[in-house]
């Protein structure tokens, strides 16, 4: 929320038009509460904008100013809303497409390299993607794509690969553009990097409920979760995504992929591996169940006794779950 | 050891930072005694937000000033520190950003914006006990109307401003600015709760809009909104959501937003506003409140005043407001009790609109007195 722009990121072309005739609009409020100090010249950018942000202008002035706004206060949503007003004309004509469409990417990386979690700059690109990919004219979409999905990708999610920002603007990109299998390459890089990445999971599962839904897919789904349980029986994602593909095919469920990993590591009885995610999704599995049967609930008890032990911040949580299978 | 991965690297790194606060106080109960609120150093810390200059490295929240006093004021009213004068400066300072064409704004140079409309409204119920103007007849109820059925979606989503992006903090931030005004509507409210409902995940979190990841914000915030809405939480796996919402306190004591993140204060608002949904639909919910208030008062006040994410940040408005919501809420849930110092108690929160229950009875009083009809 708090950042500094460097110096560098300043924009002076507005001051090179003509505002004579446009009148500063007074931002001061009186009485000033929770008065946020303007640098001097900052207040006179945004005392000029006040005056042409109701107004239909689309101008080259108009943009030169959003631009410098924006540079130093990247939260102001209607400098951005207005800069869409200006450049949109531009890129509806062929001429002006490029080059417009080069200088918007060029400020969108500038700033979302050095503030990569600010909501407006998100939408902006966002909003420019739709508007680009639109574009009748443009002779390669799948290279600008391409390009976009580079960015998020090897810029930011490099750098924080679970930036919610940066996963919610791949996963416009990929469900408006049907490229499910991307997203699940991403997601399956990232994972091998981190498993407990669980943004990378559960993009993974979203991928998974758009390409893979048959059995086959499904199966070797579970198996690559099962694998990566296995690295970190501690690591709760893989278990709730398995939990996952049980609500995509029931069936799974008595999968031997299924049945291995929790007789290995869902032990009760002292005999195996007892890992607190593995018998958390016994009892899930129960809980999603509509009948349950003496043994089923006699089952269900005892885990939520073992996890009662095994888990001392959620205990309570497990005794009351317990209670349900009376 | 290979698993030196980002993940584990950060949770020690965390777990290790909190625990040098928290883990005495485990190990001595006899300590508790000593944690105490700084109400004092707070209230003043609070004013001085409020009254003083801020520098210039927060210019991002110039254009977010109605939040910004939501924060303030919010924490003053946990505080009971809210008077006549400060009511005052807070209702002109929010009605002059009223928008000409409906809704609220965060800077005059701005147009409307969804999330600026829900801090105004709030900040003006909050502090309309304390003004001698009755404020709350100042809203513009046309123009809010207009401006929320502008930003309204087919699919029953909010935007942020007309073109602005969409998630469940719009559509949370419409459903109060709505009720709030006595305005709500069946037009208004179309869709909503489907969408809210279409974004809960596989693992029982809501995500900020469907397909994302669940996470704790946007899951206090749906829960609130759909219970506000509908009034029961028919449509949710509620099983799978208590144990995801259960699942955000870490060993620290404290809720992350996130599976295998790091525990911040503020969500103890979020997942606090989760649970007291839950609870008062008669699902239980987390069973150590107690260890979350610890948490919060042990490892998250500043020592000259404010509240903090946790030990090795800045204070700041956001942090103080939602820690002392999330307080409030930890200790209003069943079986709580006030951890510490007896002075530590807030006083309730309601869950759904995040204000005192005071501040909720009298919305209704106001829209049952003003009926509005669109």
């Amino acid at each position: 929320m708090y950042f500094f722009l460097d110096k560098d990121m300043a924009s002076a072309a507005w001051k090179e038009h003509d505002w004579s005739d446009v009148t500063p609009v007074e931002i001061e409020i009186v009485p000033s509460v929770c008065n946020i100090r303007h640098p001097a010249e900052y207040k006179e950018m945004v005392e000029l904008f006040a005056a042409i942000v109701d107004t239909d202008e689309a101008s080259k002035r108009v943009l030169d100013l959003s631009t410098a706004i924006i540079m130093k206060n990247p939260a102001h949503y209607s400098a951005w809303a207005v800069r869409r007003r200006c450049i949109f004309p531009l890129l509806d004509e062929t001429a002006s497409f490029e080059a417009t469409l080069g200088a918007e990417t060029d400020l969108l990386n500038a700033l979302l390299r050095k503030i990569p979690k600010i909501y407006q700059t998100w939408n902006h690109r966002e909003r420019v993607f739709d508007k680009v990919v639109a574009h009748v004219s443009m002779e390669d979409p799948a290279s600008f794509i391409d390009a976009e999905l580079d960015f998020i990708i090897d810029t930011v999610l490099t750098v924080d690969a679970k930036n919610y920002h940066a996963w919610s603007y791949l996963h416009h990109i990929v469900s408006t553009q049907q490229m499910w299998s991307r997203l699940s390459a991403v997601a399956s890089d990232l994972i091998a990097m981190d498993v407990r990445n669980n943004s990378a999971w559960s993009f993974m599962m979203e991928a998974t409920k758009h390409t893979g839904t048959a059995r086959d897919d499904l199966v070797d789904a579970l198996e690559y979760a099962a694998t990566m349980a296995r690295t970190a029986p501690n690591n709760e994602c893989p278990w709730t995504f398995i939990r996952g593909l049980i609500d995509i095919d029931q069936t799974l469920q008595s999968h031997p992929a299924t049945v291995g990993l929790l007789a290995e590591y869902g032990a009760v009885d002292g005999e195996g591996l007892t890992a607190v995610p593995a018998l958390a999704l016994r009892v899930g599995l129960l809980q999603d169940r509509t009948e349950l049967g003496p043994e089923d609930k006699a089952e269900g008890k005892g885990l939520c006794q073992t996890l009662a032990k095994m888990d001392p911040i959620h205990s309570g949580y497990w005794t009351n779950v317990e209670g349900e299978f009376e | 050891m290979s698993d030196e991965r980002p993940t584990t690297i950060e949770a020690k790194r965390v777990n290790d930072l909190v625990m040098r606060f928290i883990r005495p106080l485990i190990d001595t109960p006899d300590l508790e005694q000593t944690i105490k609120l700084n109400r004092t150093d707070t209230i003043a810390y609070l004013k001085r937000m409020l009254y003083a200059n801020q520098p210039e490295y927060l210019i991002a929240l110039s254009v977010a000033r109605p939040f910004n006093l939501f924060w303030i004021s919010r924490a003053l009213d946990a505080l009971d520190a809210l008077d006549e004068e400060t009511s005052t400066d807070i209702a002109k300072t929010i009605l002059a950003l009223q928008h000409p064409g409906g809704g609220f704004r965060g800077h005059v140079s701005c147009g409307a914006h969804t999330i600026t409309t829900y801090s105004a409204l709030t900040t003006l119920v909050i502090v309309s006990p304390h003004t001698r103007v009755p404020v709350l007849d100042l809203i513009d109820r046309p123009g809010l109307y207009s401006y929320l059925s502008s930003v309204h979606m087919p699919d029953g989503s909010y935007r942020m401003e007309p073109d602005g992006e969409i998630d469940m903090r719009a559509v949370y931030a419409a459903v109060i600015s709505g009720k709030i005004a006595g305005i709500w509507s069946s037009e208004l409210e179309a869709g909503v709760a489907d969408y809210i409902l279409s974004c809960q995940t596989y693992e029982g979190g809501l995500a900020a809009a469907p397909g994302l990841e669940a996470h704790g914000s946007f899951t206090g915030l749906g829960l609130a909104a759909l219970d506000l809405i509908k009034g029961d939480l028919g449509g949710l796996d509620v099983a799978r959501l208590q144990r995801w919402v259960v699942y955000r306190q870490t060993e620290e004591g404290g809720f992350n937003g996130r599976t295998n993140k790091v525990v911040d204060g503020c969500y103890s608002t979020w997942l606090g506003m989760a649970c007291g949904v839950l609870a008062r639909h008669g699902h239980s919910t987390i069973t150590d409140p107690v260890a979350l208030q610890r948490y919060l008062l042990a490892a998250c006040q500043c020592p000259g005043g404010g509240l903090l994410d946790k030990p090795d940040c800045s204070r700041d408005a956001y942090h103080t407001c939602y820690d002392l919501c999330g307080l409030s809420m930890a200790q209003m849930l069943p079986g709580a009790r006030v951890y510490g110092d007896a002075s530590n108690s807030v006083g309730p929160t309601d869950p759904r609109f995040n204000v005192k229950p005071g501040v909720v009875a009298a919305i209704e009083a106001w829209t049952r007195a003003n009926i509005i009809r669109s």
